[in-house]
């Protein structure tokens, strides 16, 4: 369970963060969702305790993670969205020496790190330097430092960004697998689309400050399908032939009938259109885009 | 509350105990041997590291050499190789591998010396190699050895090799003593050696010819005895020693019989509330008496520990190790800081806090360990090499002295590699660096000659400015050291109060002012 309770952090004079609230539950995939320099990265890096916010914060399992840091910080996993590591070290070893924190003995923190490292696919590259592993591996790596402790809360940050797309679903499988295990995880993504099929919830931020949270049902809600019809003319019997499908929307000059959300198949639309003289060019079923839902979110706010 | 800890600790074992660790106490152990070899070649360029007393004669033809060699502390070698040399085209007339107390009969040596000292004196060089070192002296012929006048049968001829001269401020010239002006039998030469101001502790080495043994049907018994005295008012003469008043009933000890040629090296514990030793010389029922100052002579210790705190010995290593701790300032906190490394430590369970303060004990603890193995092998070097160190009082000051300095100077590191990036890290940091170590002598050199004083006022700057140097410590140390030993006299600008309070103010200040930056500094690169 990760609280953030009234979080706000300025750099300078430019407010990054303005009281920024929400919850992350046990057993809950949330995403955190935000335009490119929408705060998210700095949520997460307070949220881990490794920036200090002016004002608010972190709860993790209840523990502060402003005032009781120490015991907080073995409860949270954290992926950043671009680790750093130690260049020259090898993986291993430094898996070693990270874990020497969590008081693993050397030799217990070799076996649990050969086990660890395996199971984030990097088993081929123990001994490989930090500096010689990719974006993905880099990636994988500090998952596996997080796991240390196995703790239960964890924050991914951009973490399908840049991954291809075996390691996509990777960690996508690792995030269901955490859901079905209790434990709280955090998707942070500047593209709605990345985190739906995965998030029970989403929490969007835009300009330091959370303007929603919608459960990903809402959200699909938002996401209707439109029957879009071409047909040879369009007159005022039409609307009164469909109007029982759907919301009607037509389009005069370009002799295009929109249904949104038909309510029965389009072949039986089609059918009863026929069936009254109509000549079908066209049919075809699009979608609103999540990234429109997004902007629309967004576009409230203003 | 253990379960808390265990990171810090852990933390703290991970930035001590690491490879450039041990580099550095290699480093500073082969500093400290070093700086040990070094302050020896200062010490004997001073002082000659072994000298020999040494007389030829010869008699009935027969040519006897015989002499001791003993090192800086009075104590005989082992083994020593003499060379008669030619100076004037350096050939070698005579050579011989001799004991600390040696006799040698050789026909041959009386040859060469008669041709070659006779008539002009002094032109034999005589070169002594030992393991510690080398040393040049010079035949002189003892010319005014009565012969005939009063001993008719008196008929030896005498060389004596006298021991190498001193500089004034070390020792006195070797004087002639005992000689009886009345009734010359013996002649003695002396030299003595004062190896601790404090203990009085000394070497009194000691030629004495009985002259009378190869006067027939004459054998008086010969004694030397000792005592001391403390003379009113000292005024060195032209030979190092002036006019003492002996009273009469002064006591002595017996410090030998004099038989027949005699070299002798006696320990003594000279008093040190008085300021000449009184030598008799006692035959039949008359005696003459010498009496040596030994108020102005340099103690062996004080001509090591000037040597040991010279620019030439540990000022060398103050000068040039700082830098040690500027690279581990870097490796520990500048650098990982930079890339961005320490913000994914920092997500373990550990507080910035905990990193600041472990990173800069492991540096403290670093200062304190390799100081010590400086100091240690600083210590054994001199031993190995001269036999002679400081006492308790220096080595403690001497290093806390050390590890004052390199902690101040750590702790300004410190602050620059928790505020500032560590590419200017580098740069600003040698900076500093030349500031406070090569540059520091020409900004008190300026002080003095615009604020007043010139050249004179230049070593009251020195103590005066010494606070605003994270150097503080070890200036101060040494000069303490130095004023223990009297090799220099007392600054009034010196305060050593004020000395202490600016070490722990360069090191607490820049610290807290480090902590105070890193506690808000963006971890990430
Ligand atoms: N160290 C810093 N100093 C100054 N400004 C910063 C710093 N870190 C972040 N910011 C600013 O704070 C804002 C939020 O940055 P943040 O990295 O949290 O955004 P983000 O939501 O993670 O963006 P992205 O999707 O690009 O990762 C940005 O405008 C950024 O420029
Ligand atoms: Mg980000």
């Amino acid at each position: 369970m990760i609280e953030i309770k009234g979080v706000s952090k300025r750099f300078g004079d430019f407010l990054a963060l303005d009281n920024v609230s929400f919850n992350i539950r046990n057993g809950e995939i949330v995403g955190y969702v935000g335009l490119n320099g929408a705060g998210k990265t700095t949520t997460i890096r307070i949220a881990v305790g490794v920036l200090q916010p002016d004002q608010g914060d972190v709860l993790i399992n209840g523990y502060s993670i402003v005032h009781d840091k120490r015991r907080a910080s073995r409860y949270i996993g954290w992926v950043p969205e671009q680790p750093i590591f130690e260049p020259d070290a090898k993986a291993l070893d430094y898996f070693v020496y990270l874990a020497g924190y969590y008081g693993y003995s050397a030799s217990e923190a070799r076996s649990l790190g050969k086990k660890l490292l395996e199971e984030v696919g990097l088993g081929n590259a123990l001994y490989k330097k930090l500096k010689e592993y990719s974006q993905g591996m880099k990636k994988r790596f500090a998952l596996a430092v997080s796991m240390i402790n196995n703790p239960d809360n964890y924050l991914f940050d951009e973490v399908l960004n840049g991954l291809d797309p075996q390691g996509i679903a990777f960690f996508r499988d690792l995030a269901v697998k955490f859901r079905k295990e209790g434990y709280a995880v955090l998707f942070s993504s500047h593209i709605l689309s990345e985190v739906e099929n995965i998030a029970d919830r989403v929490v969007f931020i835009h300009k330091g400050r959370i303007i929603r949270e919608m459960n990903i049902e809402e959200i699909r809600a938002l996401i209707k399908p439109i029957l879009k019809i071409k047909v040879d003319r369009v007159d005022d019997r039409i609307k009164a032939i469909l109007d029982k499908y759907g919301i009607i929307n037509i389009k005069a000059r370009e002799k295009i009938v929109l249904i949104e959300e038909p309510s029965t198949d389009s072949s039986e639309i089609v059918g009863v259109l026929v069936k009254n003289g109509y000549r079908v060019e066209e049919v075809s079923m699009v979608k609103s885009s999540l990234e429109k839902v997004f902007f629309k979110i967004i576009g409230e706010e203003r | 509350m253990i379960e808390s800890l265990t990171p810090i600790l852990y933390d703290f074992k991970r930035s001590f105990l690491r490879l450039s660790t041990l580099l550095f106490l290699i480093l500073f152990t082969i500093g400290g041997i070093g700086t040990s070899y070094l302050s020896y070649n200062a010490m004997i360029t001073q002082y000659p590291p072994v000298n020999m007393m040494a007389l030829v004669y010869e008699e009935n033809n027969t040519c006897v050499f015989m002499g001791i060699v003993y090192d800086m502390k009075g104590e005989l070698v082992d083994r020593a190789n003499i060379k008669f040399n030619n100076p004037v085209n350096d050939s070698v007339l005579a050579d011989y591998n001799v004991n600390g107390n040696f006799t040698i009969n050789d026909k041959g040596l009386c040859k060469v010396l008669k041709k070659y000292v006779n008539e002009e004196k002094y032109s034999v060089e005589v070169k002594i190699s030992t393991s510690m070192g080398e040393s040049t002296l010079y035949i002189r012929p003892i010319e005014q050895l009565p012969q005939t006048n009063f001993w008719p049968l008196a008929t030896r001829a005498y060389i004596t090799i006298l021991t190498k001269k001193l500089p004034k401020t070390i020792s006195p010239f070797p004087s002639n003593i005992g000689v009886p002006s009345e009734i010359p039998v013996a002649i003695v030469w002396d030299q003595l050696i004062l190896l601790s101001k404090s203990s009085g502790e000394a070497k009194l080495v000691l030629m004495a010819l009985n002259i009378t043994n190869s006067v027939n049907n004459y054998k008086p018994r010969f004694t030397i005895e000792y005592s001391f005295i403390k003379s009113e008012s000292f005024t060195p003469g032209m030979f190092g020693f002036g006019e003492v008043k002996v009273p009469e009933n002064l006591s002595y000890n017996l410090l030998d019989e004099l038989r027949n040629e005699y070299f002798g090296v006696y320990s003594l514990r000279l008093d040190v509330n008085k300021t000449d030793l009184v030598l008799r010389f006692k035959y039949d029922n008359s005696s003459s008496i010498q009496t040596i100052n030994y108020e102005l002579l340099f103690p062996i210790e004080a001509i090591y520990a000037g040597a040991l705190s010279s620019t030439a010995g540990l000022g060398l290593f103050v000068q040039f190790f700082p830098i040690v701790f500027l690279y581990l300032a870097y490796s520990l906190m500048a650098k990982p800081r930079s890339i961005g490394a320490l913000e994914f430590i920092l997500a373990r369970p550990v507080t910035r806090w905990d990193i600041y303060l472990t990173r800069y004990l492991a540096g403290i603890l670093t200062a304190f360990i390799t100081t010590a193995a400086l100091v240690l092998s600083v210590y054994f070097g001199n031993i190995l090499l001269l036999g002679t160190t400081l006492d308790t009082y220096s080595w403690i000051l001497l290093y806390f002295g050390i590890v004052g300095s390199l902690i101040a100077f750590y702790s300004l590191f410190y602050l620059l590699a928790s505020s500032i990036r560590s590419s200017a890290y580098l740069a600003i940091g040698i900076m500093f660096y030349l500031l406070f170590t090569l540059f520091w002598n020409i900004i008190i050199l300026i002080f003095a000659l615009t604020i007043g004083g010139g050249f004179a006022a230049y070593t009251e700057y020195t103590y005066l400015l010494a606070y605003f140097n994270p150097k503080c410590s070890a200036t101060y140390s040494n000069y303490y050291i130095n004023l223990h030993y009297e090799i220099i006299k007392e600054v009034p600008t010196a305060n050593p109060l004020l000395a202490v309070i600016s070490t722990i103010l360069w090191i607490i200040g820049t610290f807290i002012l480090g902590y105070c930056i890193f506690r808000r500094i963006n971890l990430s690169s």
